[in-house]
């Protein structure tokens, strides 16, 4: 008769294995916590010194409308020209009256066109704010007539010389004789 | 003689004084010459859109075109030209990458798409400067702005995607 309570040889070395088996698997537990503990550490261990407190500053609603309406004020751009422009002959001088205003932060050039045939007559090379073409030939002589034509102003950044804008204004031109 | 020469005196300052009288009511005509075909007008040649997350537009309130003409001003054509790569259109097609659509209002007038070519409506018509030397100018609302299909990689110095070009007449709509 089995006596309970007692183990025998065998038994015992079983339970051996088992205790071992347990302890093996909670080693690797351990190491496997351990190592996901290590990296958990490792991230948090290394503050970035550049790192501020708080959340991201960006510009507000207000403060990007307000640089947009900025650039739209610096944009702003006078033409000026005489709407009725007089040529005693077509070869001869015309009272142009192009103006690019000191106040404009930007050069002008201007083309004006013939509006029936769509033709170039006049081009001015670039003028510089507070200067002015008082008269002027046409670079395409004109017989006696009446011309509705476009004056198309070209605006250029002063430091670069690019493109800034264009703006047109209806002209008529006369040549008398 | 002392009597003639008396009399004679006094007619000398008759005479004198209506010289001064005469030259006094002879009147310098004094005109003021208007130059009253020098068109002048100042219009916006740069904008800065900044789009949002959504694909929206964000526009300047500060858009205006002045008439600084002492006569009224007219805006005629308002052209609106895509730049490569860009497609202005009224509406979304579905299809087409990088498309925008935008519109523009005159001041308190009716919005429409920004490439609205020949203009006839009053909203765009500007009166002269007045004698306080006050010039008349037309508020420019761009609204409804949106871009489709973004492939585009925008930076903060900006891309530029479209021109709008006002052309102006003196006159009025009527």
């Amino acid at each position: 008769m089995k006596k309970s309570g007692t183990i025998k040889g065998g038994n015992r070395g079983l339970l051996i294995a088992v205790v071992c088996l347990l302890l093996a698997i909670i080693g690797v537990l351990i190491f496997l916590l351990a190592r996901n503990n290590g990296d958990q550490l490792s991230m948090t261990s290394k503050r970035d010194p550049n790192a501020a407190v708080g959340q991201i500053k960006g510009k507000t609603k207000e403060e990007i409308q307000a640089e947009l309406n900025k650039i739209v004020e610096e944009g702003m751009f006078n033409i000026s020209i005489n709407s009725q422009i007089t040529f005693e002959t077509g070869d001869g001088e015309g009272d142009v009256r192009i103006e690019n205003i000191e106040a404009n932060r930007l050069l002008m050039s201007v083309a004006i066109s013939r509006d029936d045939t769509g033709e170039q007559i006049y081009e001015t090379a670039i003028i510089e704010p507070g200067f002015h073409i008082q008269n002027d030939k046409l670079d395409v002589p004109l017989p006696k007539g009446v011309y509705p034509c476009t004056a198309m102003f070209t605006a250029y950044e002063p430091d670069t010389e690019a493109v800034a804008g264009h703006a047109g204004a209806k002209v008529t031109i006369t040549v008398e004789n | 003689m002392k009597k003639l020469i008396a009399i004679m005196m006094v007619l000398a300052m008759v005479f004198a004084m209506n010289a001064g009288a005469l030259a006094a009511e002879s009147s310098t005509p004094v005109s003021f010459k208007v130059d009253n075909t020098q068109i002048s007008v100042t219009v916006p040649t740069a904008m800065a859109v900044t789009v949002n997350a959504d694909g929206t537009l964000t526009y300047p309130t500060g858009a205006k075109i002045v008439n600084d003409s002492v006569f009224p001003v007219m805006v005629t054509n308002v052209a609106a030209t895509a730049e490569a790569g860009w497609t202005l259109a009224e509406t979304d097609d579905m299809a087409t990458d990088d498309l925008i659509t935008t519109n523009i209002k005159p001041g308190t007038g009716t919005a429409e798409f920004v490439n609205v070519g020949a203009v006839a409506a009053t909203d765009w018509n500007m009166t002269a400067t007045d004698a306080a030397g006050t010039d008349d100018e037309i508020a420019l609302t761009f609204e409804s702005g949106q871009i489709y299909r973004l492939t585009k990689t925008l930076t903060t110095t900006g891309a530029l995607a479209y021109t709008i070009t006002f052309t102006v007449e003196a006159g009025s709509h009527t």
